[in-house]
């Protein structure tokens, strides 16, 4: 009786066996006619076709990930942010450490404006496993965190993530050191971008060197940058180099400190810079509303009008060329009130106002 | 009465029962063996079924759900002229779900189930969902299997008692596998199908259930039938946003059962003739649901309920959903097709939960649970209500989401939603579905609410003093000479009782002590909380039994006759009676 039952169980095994064998071929073949008529829907920019098409495939081949992954990423191009992350976030259950999955929710994340699951899944990413080059989808991860770092105000992290990202490119490759060097600049890591940036000058000098020439000049060493930006706009004409180089060449003319420079001509410049802050400050006053011509200063414009005020009378070329210790004093006055100004009544766009205030804001820093 | 103990039987007296005790020894075995063979069966049978479901599927309507056309409306119309047609001359024994008829089986049929029966409900129920329309494979899947068992058990030539016994194990097999869930089919069919807990059954239909699941899997993977959202219960105060789910599934489940009870008895009271075209109409009205937008309402519907656990419906829509699941199942199902309802309870359930899931959401925004999990508890509820299977219910949400986090919610909703329904009706639908067919098969809900009387309902106190065992008989019978009792209890050591009557202590040897006389079985003994029915069989052969205390077996809490007995049950019926309906 028992062998009977086995017998039994044995030909019935059979049976539904290639009645299931069977079915599931049909089931990959209609699975693969769907895939592709969603592909085709989502090159032709249609995602809402195209998700009712990888859903159709998904009935005929519900284990398949790579499938549930076009059902997401349709779903993530035709705005369905929600289901989209509940398809994902089933696919990082099944494989916890896929960067791509980590790197789609993260970005469907940052979409939705939840900051710290998208900060959670870029980290996902960057440490994940990828299928194929994982080196290069890494800083391509990374690449991406720091940008969505930036888009937050989060420089202090976009910083610390450039810098190893920057520390962990092959110094073979150049694109990605320009890539990690850009990054660099801007995340606000001057000096890492600009040693970057000079590194790269032998393998292509004129990107190189307007790299270096932004960086330089954003760390104050204007002097650099100037040098920089020549080379920059030396073989082609560059537009921006040319722009940040005229910048440059005012705030070297402006500033006082400069080597190589007569005690006249640093006497003139700080008395130019002089009478510059007067006539900013009393913009400013008026822009303000403010009275600057008070008995009792009680504002911070009315203070350093005071200042400046008390200076003007007495001051001339002379006793600036002959005192190094006034002219000291006056460009300490002339920066408090460009950075005073800048503060209440904005930034200047440019002009000798918006030189002083660039070797105000680097102070000690500059590059003389 | 009889206290005098009969004499040993001859030596082969004992042995006829050894062998009948060695036969049913190895009857037991070979049953639990075989559930294993019939939860493989009932899997294979499941799988294919499935699979020919799916196929009929993409023959009529197509291989994307999406896809809106003609057949939508001709498919099941047209189906529901075949599978009519076979109800009425070839199958007659398919019609309905399986579930009142698994029971048929086990309680008027002694468990038979005609193998056509199988054949019937396979090709009907295939052509019916696979033509869109609106019924589930699961309780066709339950009756497929319970015939199969029955057939098995006829064809090995088993006992009366365990082809009758047979059918259940088929039944949660065939459940379990198209559930792919085997905790919940047996509860189910513990619950639904045989009322109680039988250790004589119950490990036969586990062993039947878990052997069908692992053969369903084996070919059909082991994802569950839903992807399981991510589930959560942060705060205990969110219970009662479920609460309000409760109350809108016991609504939803008393609507759609009210719809049902009163539509197919109108439908089978048409002319027979009508019922060739009855799942015709059913599939027209249910195909133009369709051609017109909502295509979601035909066939078993898993898909959707996927989609609603994932937020991929508005409320509106998943309102519209619910209402028209509902009305094209109570179609379907009134007109004859046969088809199971656990399907379409689910799906209502889904979409009613992932409605309020979502409305709730929008009133208040810092719900920490999840759309999807409301979708998920309100699958249980409607289960809860419609099907009346509360402990069932519980145990399929978790079953299937895999996520015991969210048991609270799910017992909280169930409960509520169970309690709503029994109120609003209190006979339950595989009630009213036998009732209309003239069938009275014990109400499962009935009996698992019925009072149980026990010793202490019925004993009184005894009232005669208590020999001793070193006493002599006759200073014994002097003590209580002012006795009423008309037979004396007396204790040898703690548990062993005896019971004289005066006459055996008068014609006792002078010298002789009741432990003398104390030769035969000592009584069967009783404590205060054993059930009566458990006493009644005790009793057999004793005029009076004592009911002692359960920490100390030296002392007598009172004493048990066949007339309390009756007594107790009579005035327990008589309180019944007397009860408002």
């Amino acid at each position: 009786m028992f062998a009977a039952l086995l017998a039994f169980t044995a030909v019935a095994f059979s049976a539904t066996y290639f009645i299931t064998k069977s079915y599931a071929r049909r089931q990959d073949s209609l699975a693969r006619y769907w895939l592709q008529q969603g592909d085709n829907d989502l090159r032709s920019q249609q995602p809402a076709k195209a998700v009712a098409d990888y859903r159709t495939a998904l009935l005929y081949s519900h284990d398949d990930p790579a499938y549930r992954l076009r059902l997401a990423q349709a779903l993530a191009a035709d705005g369905h942010t929600s289901q989209a992350i509940a398809y994902f976030l089933n696919l990082l259950d099944e494989q916890p450490g896929n960067g791509l999955y980590n790197l789609e929710l993260a970005r469907l994340y940052s979409r939705e404006g939840d900051e710290r699951k998208a900060a959670r899944y870029y980290n996902g990413a960057i440490y994940g496993a990828w299928d194929t080059d994982p080196a290069v989808a890494r800083r391509n991860a990374r690449t991406e965190f720091i940008q969505f770092l930036l888009g937050r105000n989060s420089r202090t992290q976009a910083q610390a993530e450039a810098i190893v990202l920057a520390s962990g490119v092959p110094p073979n490759d150049v694109a990605a050191r320009f890539r990690a060097a850009n990054l660099l600049l801007n995340t606000g890591e001057y000096d890492r971008a600009l040693e970057e940036f000079s590194s790269l000058s032998a393998n292509d000098p004129i990107p190189a060197a307007f790299g270096a020439g932004q960086a330089a000049f954003q760390s104050g060493k204007f002097q650099s940058a100037a040098k920089y930006l020549t080379i920059a706009v030396s073989k082609a004409a560059n537009q921006p180099a040319q722009a940040l180089l005229d910048k440059t060449k005012q705030v070297l003319d402006a500033d006082p400190n400069r080597r190589r420079l007569s005690s006249g001509e640093r006497a003139r410049r700080v008395s130019e810079a002089f009478q510059t802050a007067g006539q900013r400050l009393a913009l400013c006053g008026a822009f303000k509303n403010q009275q600057l011509q008070m008995t009792v200063p009680a504002t911070d414009l009315q203070k350093l009008y005071a200042e400046w005020s008390t200076v003007e009378p007495t001051l001339n070329e002379h006793k600036l060329a002959a005192d190094p210790d006034l002219r000291d004093a006056v460009m300490d006055l002339v920066s408090r009130i460009e950075l005073t100004t800048a503060q209440q009544c904005g930034t200047p766009s440019g002009g000798p106002d918006w030189a002083l205030l660039m070797l105000a804001r680097y102070g000690e820093g500059v590059e003389h | 009465m009889s206290t005098t103990q009969a004499p040993a039987g001859p030596t082969t007296a004992k042995v006829i029962p050894l062998q009948a005790h060695r036969s049913a020894v190895a009857e037991e075995r070979f049953f639990l063996l075989l559930a294993i063979f019939i939860g493989i069966y009932a899997g294979l049978a499941v799988v294919c079924f499935r699979v020919a479901i799916e196929w009929t599927r993409i023959l009529l309507l197509g291989s994307s759900p999406e896809s809106s056309g003609i057949r939508l409306i001709l498919a099941p119309a047209v189906t529901g002229l075949v599978v009519a047609f076979l109800v009425m001359k070839v199958f007659p024994a398919v019609r309905g779900s399986g579930v009142n008829q698994t029971k048929s089986a086990l309680y008027i049929y002694n468990g038979y189930i005609p193998f056509r029966t199988a054949v019937g409900k396979f090709i009907c129920s295939a052509l019916a969902i696979g033509s869109g329309h609106s019924l589930g494979p699961e309780d066709p899947s339950l009756q497929i299997g319970a015939t199969m068992a029955s057939a098995l058990g006829r064809r090995l030539r088993l006992s009366r008692e365990k082809v009758r016994l047979i059918a259940p194990v088929g039944a949660a097999a065939g459940l379990a596998a198209a559930f792919n869930a085997p905790i919940s089919a047996v509860l189910f069919v513990i619950e639904e199908v045989i009322g109680r807990w039988s250790a004589a059954i119950l490990g036969s239909i586990v062993l039947s259930a878990v052997s069908s699941v692992v053969v369903a899997r084996f070919f059909l993977g082991s994802q569950p039938l839903f992807r399981i959202p991510t589930v959560s219960l942060i705060s205990t105060e969110e219970l009662l946003a479920y609460t309000v789910l409760g109350v809108v599934g016991g609504l939803a489940s008393f609507v759609f059962a009210r719809l049902v009870g009163w539509l197919r008895p109108k439908l089978k009271a048409l002319p027979r003739w009508t019922q060739y075209f009855q799942p015709v109409a059913a599939g027209l009205i249910i195909g133009l649901i369709g051609y017109f937008g909502f295509p979601q309402v035909m066939g078993a519907g898993y898909e959707y309920m996927d989609q609603a656990m994932h937020s991929q419906f508005t409320i509106q829509m998943l309102l519209i959903l619910a209402g028209l699941k509902i009305v094209a199942t109570t179609l379907s199902f009134t007109s004859g097709t046969p088809g199971g309802m656990f399907a379409p309870t689910l799906f209502v359930g889904a979409m009613l939960g992932a409605a309020v899931g979502g409305i709730e959401h929008n009133l208040l925004p810092n719900l920490t649970g999840t759309v999807g999990t409301y979708a998920l508890v309100g699958m249980g509820v409607l289960f809860a209500a419609f099907l009346r299977a509360p402990l069932t219910s519980v145990f399929m949400v978790l079953e299937v989401s895999g996520n015991y986090s969210i048991i609270l919610p799910v017992i909280v909703a169930n409960t509520i939603a169970y309690l709503l329904s029994r109120s609003l009706q209190p006979t339950p639908i595989f009630e009213v579905l036998t009732r209309q067919d003239g069938l009275m098969l014990p109400s499962m809900e009935e009996q698992r609410e019925e009072e149980l009387l026990r010793v202490e309902d019925a004993m009184r106190a005894y009232s005669g003093p208590i020999l001793e065992a070193e006493e002599l008989a006759n200073p014994a019978l002097e003590r209580a000479s002012s006795s009423p009792e008309p037979v004396l209890l007396a204790r040898r050591l703690p548990g062993y009782w005896y019971a004289f009557r005066r006459e055996e202590l008068r014609s006792a040897h002078p010298a002789a002590t009741i432990v003398d006389l104390a030769t035969r079985e000592p009584l069967p003994i009783l404590f205060p909380d054993t059930p009566l029915e458990a006493a009644l069989r005790s009793l057999r052969g004793h005029e009076l039994l004592p009911v002692l205390h359960r920490a100390d077996q030296t002392k007598i809490e009172g004493v048990l006759t066949l007339e309390l007995i009756l007594r107790a049950y009579s005035e327990t019926s008589d309180g019944h009676s007397s009860q408002p309906n």
